[in-house]
């Protein structure tokens, strides 16, 4: 990568497309606070106790045909009380309208919450397990009946305790994963839900037999979590604004590599690979439930798509930094890096691992959680504990690299040979200039992600409050998704469009950094970035 | 003449006082819409005022929450006062009719806890039924377009139909408590502000009404700070990179609890009438100034040892007492020291109940004598 364009920009006008991409940034963060509205809704639902003596039939229970019973005052009928039904229906009303989901909120996700009594007849015991028969119909929006959708015997384990101070009575429950869909086809759904009680299991084994210590069972409360239309509007159209740019920018950049007499080299293929992630991760799916009735795979296809942009940015660095150590013989070899980049494979395989089982498996059944077996929740925390693992080793590694590039750079510099050998000299500071940038850009970009998490996570927090002192940066969390969405996109652009080979020079563009090379005609030393850099060298 | 007509209008005046909790009595009527008109369902609920029979026409939908409001408003009243001297009788369960006047006309600290309760289970159960789909009238996350309760102007018709589809799709409709806060805002304070306009109200029952709408209002906060935050992490792989958090309710026990609590700590305060708004202001200066969240009351309670039937006391003559506690329903404490009478009951009970493969119990018949104990 002999001279890269950045090492033949004037700094006048590296000021001026950094100012430029600064007002863009801007752009993305302002379109997040004016234009989106919060990413997600959440909408709770109570359950409905209802009788339905019909307990084999395949008949829906709804508002409309609800026999309410008051739970406490319920006399059974049957013997594992399955002639009680739980019954919601989603949406509400509101405003004495009826809402409709819509394909555009991307997911549906559950939450239960079920509200535990513990009194002395019916006590509670920690650990129980909760078994739910669950079955969800949905309706069209010109149906008349509701339609089978979805059926599901749900075991969670409760974890409930009282609160402060009590020792009987009403407990807080821990709110239970419930379930997660990855599209919203429909525009009404039913839930019934029945908890039968195993009256001979419990009285043999209440231990290992679901719903035997429960406690009473006061009710059942559920919140569904979706993402709000409006937000995944504005993210689609900036999605959709952004991908051309970006897609032309790779193009732009591979066939000025391609053009090179050379082979391209090892950084500029990584730097590529990063820029080809990219587009991936900004092609805008979220169209595509507007368009097809069917895309239950929104929630993973969006978690790949994320998951290989996070490996593709943590192999780059890992080869970004190894090439900049000028001195290393095994540069510009893939295979040289096996043992980094295994680091970054194994954390990405642990987490596409546990992806495809939480969310893979939720394709076929949207009840599923790994976390509800115990088989189940040991993998989880191996493939869990194996990707932290492997990410500390991996940071661990990369600040080691980093740190010995930056010796690499005093002891150049301290250097007799490099001292008197202007040509050499000037060849190494642009080098220190390419990795000093990068590095700079990196951290800030990686300090921004932190601090707008941050950010996302105190705004959520907050409880509600309807006084006005609250802030414009508690209540802007889609502003913080804009915002770090297109810093990572500027800086991927950043990349491609300073790191490419520069024109002046690539027709006879020799092997990076070639110690043998010719070095630096006249145009070199009128480069002004290596002058730029002078000052803080000596 | 003239001597007449002011006696009339204080008579008259009286009744309206004494209705300013009489809407609790509605918990009592097992009253169901069926079939009747509004108009006719709102004017068999005679204890209502006429602001909140102008509020039960234009909502009727809601009465049934707001019943059953009060309903487990009475019921946690009594609950957090069985063991005192005055245990939270307020209805005559013959009458249907408050009879704890105590309440209504001096303005005690049992006042402030009826009105603070009462105002949250409104607020609390409207929540509630909005949650469960019951009430089609509910409103969206009212947060956005809110102005603070001390600015705004109480109105009826504040319950504005908004383009609620459309805006749903765009950014959702996450319900919370303000809406029941907002209905219980509406109806239960719509009691005290119905005689606290009129011109001719004497200067002690604007005093009152004052102080009753500071504790409705401390009562619905009670219930906004009891709120838990709740949370759910879905980013990728299940990260919290996204996160929603909703408000969860808790039960109502707690939020009696806690409205209790304020009640062992009411300021004592009165009525100062300042420059543009009548503020209240703690007799006692040495103790800290209490906050919208606090109750206040503006006498002191009676002893509520005998009976007065004239101030809706019913003394403790005949409750059961505790022989061994010292707390409040200790036995020396709650008959006043005029002593108390042991009574031993026996009772036939079910015991050594077995399990029967497949499927009966069968238990034996034990007897048992209690013993307990009662003021004389």
């Amino acid at each position: 990568m002999a001279g890269a364009v950045i090492e033949n920009l004037s700094n006048q006008k590296l000021s001026y497309i950094l100012g430029l991409l600064f007002l863009v940034q801007i752009a993305f963060f302002l379109v997040g606070a004016w234009l989106a509205p919060k990413p997600t809704s959440s909408m709770e639902f109570l359950f409905r106790s209802c009788i339905d003596a019909n307990v084999t039939g395949r008949n829906w229970v709804d508002h409309q045909n609800c026999h309410e019973i008051e739970l406490a005052e319920h006399k059974p009928l049957s013997y594992d009380l399955r002639e009680i039904v739980f019954m919601t229906q989603m949406p509400h009303k509101r405003d004495n309208q009826q809402l409709r989901y819509h394909p555009s909120f991307q997911f549906l996700l559950g939450v239960m919450q079920p509200e535990i009594r513990s009194t002395a007849a019916f006590k509670h015991v920690r650990g129980s397990k909760l078994r739910l028969e669950v079955r969800m119909g949905a309706r069209g929006g010109g149906d008349e009946k509701w339609r089978d959708w979805i059926e599901a015997d749900v075991v969670r384990e409760l974890d409930c305790h009282f609160p402060w101070g009590h020792e009987s009575g009403d407990m807080h429950c821990d709110a239970l994963d419930f379930f997660e869909i990855g599209y919203v086809p429909f525009p009404f759904y039913v839930m019934n839900i029945r908890i039968p009680i195993d009256r001979e299991g419990c009285a043999r084994d209440p231990k290992n037999t679901a719903n035997c210590d429960l406690g009473e069972l006061v009710g059942l409360n559920m919140v569904v979590i979706h993402q709000n239309g409006g937000f995944t509007m504005v993210w689609a159209w900036m999605k959709t604004i952004v991908v051309p740019f970006l897609f032309l920018t790779v193009r732009w950049y591979w066939d000025r590599v391609q053009s090179l007499a050379r082979p391209p080299l090892l950084l500029e293929k990584a730097i590529f690979a990063l820029g080809v992630s990219t587009t991936v991760l900004d092609l805008p799916i979220e169209w595509l439930p507007l368009w097809f009735e069917r895309v239950p795979f929104m929630l993973l296809l969006g978690d790949l798509r994320q998951g290989l942009f996070y490996a593709v940015l943590c192999s780059f660095w890992l080869i970004f930094a190894g090439e900049h150590l000028i001195d290393d013989p095994t540069r510009n070899n893939l295979k040289s890096y096996w043992r980094n980049l295994s680091l970054v494979g194994t954390a990405g395989v642990a987490l596409l691992v546990y992806d495809m089982c939480e969310r893979g498996m939720q394709l076929s059944d949207p009840f599923y959680s790994i976390w509800s077996s115990s088989t189940g929740t040991k993998l989880a925390y191996l493939s869990i504990y194996l990707a932290t693992l492997f990410t500390v080793i991996y940071f661990s590694f990369l600040f080691y690299k980093i740190w010995m590039v930056w010796k690499l750079i005093k002891q150049k510099r301290s250097n007799q040979y490099y001292q008197n050998n202007e040509s050499r000299r000037l060849k190494v500071e642009a080098i220190i200039f390419r990795f000093k940038f990068l590095m700079l850009f990196t951290l800030l970009c990686a300090f921004l992600t932190i601090l707008s998490y941050a950010m996302k996570q105190h705004g959520e927090a907050q409880l509600h409050d309807d006084e006005p002192q609250e802030s414009l940066l508690t209540n802007s969390t889609s502003a913080f998704f804009t915002g770090t969405f297109g810093m990572w996109n500027i800086y991927v652009f950043l990349l491609l469009s300073m790191y490419a080979p520069s024109h002046k020079q690539y027709v006879g563009a020799q092997h990076l950094m070639d110690e043998t090379e010719e070095l630096m005609d006249g145009s070199a030393e009128s480069n002004p970035m290596t002058t730029f850099l002078k000052p803080s060298s000596d | 003449m003239r001597r007449l007509k002011i006696l009339f209008l204080l008579l008259f005046l009286l009744v309206d006082v004494i209705e300013a909790v009489g809407w609790l009595s509605v918990g009592l009527s097992s009253a169901n819409l069926g079939k009747r008109s509004a108009g006719t369902f709102c004017k068999e609920l005679k204890t209502l005022n006429r602001r909140q029979q102008r509020f039960c026409r234009k909502n009727v939908i809601l009465m049934d929450s707001i019943r059953r409001g009060a309903q487990s408003s009475y019921t946690e009243c009594q609950y957090q006062f069985h063991k005192r001297r005055w245990n939270c009788t307020l209805l005559d369960p013959l009458t249907h009719k408050v009879i704890g006047d105590v309440l209504l006309l001096e303005g005690t600290r049992e006042s402030a806890f009826v009105h603070a309760i009462s105002a949250a289970g409104v607020a609390y159960r409207v929540t509630r039924d909005c949650a469960k789909g019951l009430n089609d009238a509910c409103g969206c996350d009212q947060t956005r377009h809110e102005i603070p309760e001390t600015t705004r102007e109480t109105s009826l018709h504040s319950i504005v139909p908004r383009e609620s589809k459309s805006e749903f799709v765009s950014e959702g409709c996450s319900d919370n408590v303000e809406y029941g806060n907002m209905i219980s805002r509406d109806f239960v304070d719509a009691a005290e502000k119905a005689h606290g306009k009129q011109k001719n109200s004497t200067s002690a029952q604007a005093e009152q009404t004052i102080i009753n709408l500071h504790n409705n209002r401390a009562g619905r906060q009670a219930l906004k700070t009891s709120l838990r935050r709740e949370c759910k992490c879905h980013g990728i792989s299940g990260s919290c990179e996204m996160k929603t958090c909703w408000d969860a309710l808790p039960s109502f026990r707690e939020i009696g609890s806690i409205i209790k609590d304020k009640f062992d700590g009411a300021t004592e305060v009165q009525v100062v009438l300042g420059e543009d708004r009548p503020h209240l202001k703690s007799k006692h200066n040495q103790f800290r100034r209490h906050t919208h969240a606090d109750l206040v009351f503006s006498s002191p309670s009676p002893d509520y040892c005998e009976a007065d039937p004239v101030r809706g006391i019913l003394g403790t003559k005949g409750r059961e007492c505790n022989a061994t506690s010292i707390g409040t329903d200790g036995c020396d404490l709650l008959c006043c020291m005029r002593g108390f009478e042991r009574r031993v009951t026996v009772v036939q009970e079910k015991c050594n109940c077995k399990f029967v493969y497949c499927c009966k119990v069968v238990c034996e018949q034990c007897t048992r004598s209690i013993e307990r104990f009662y003021c004389l």
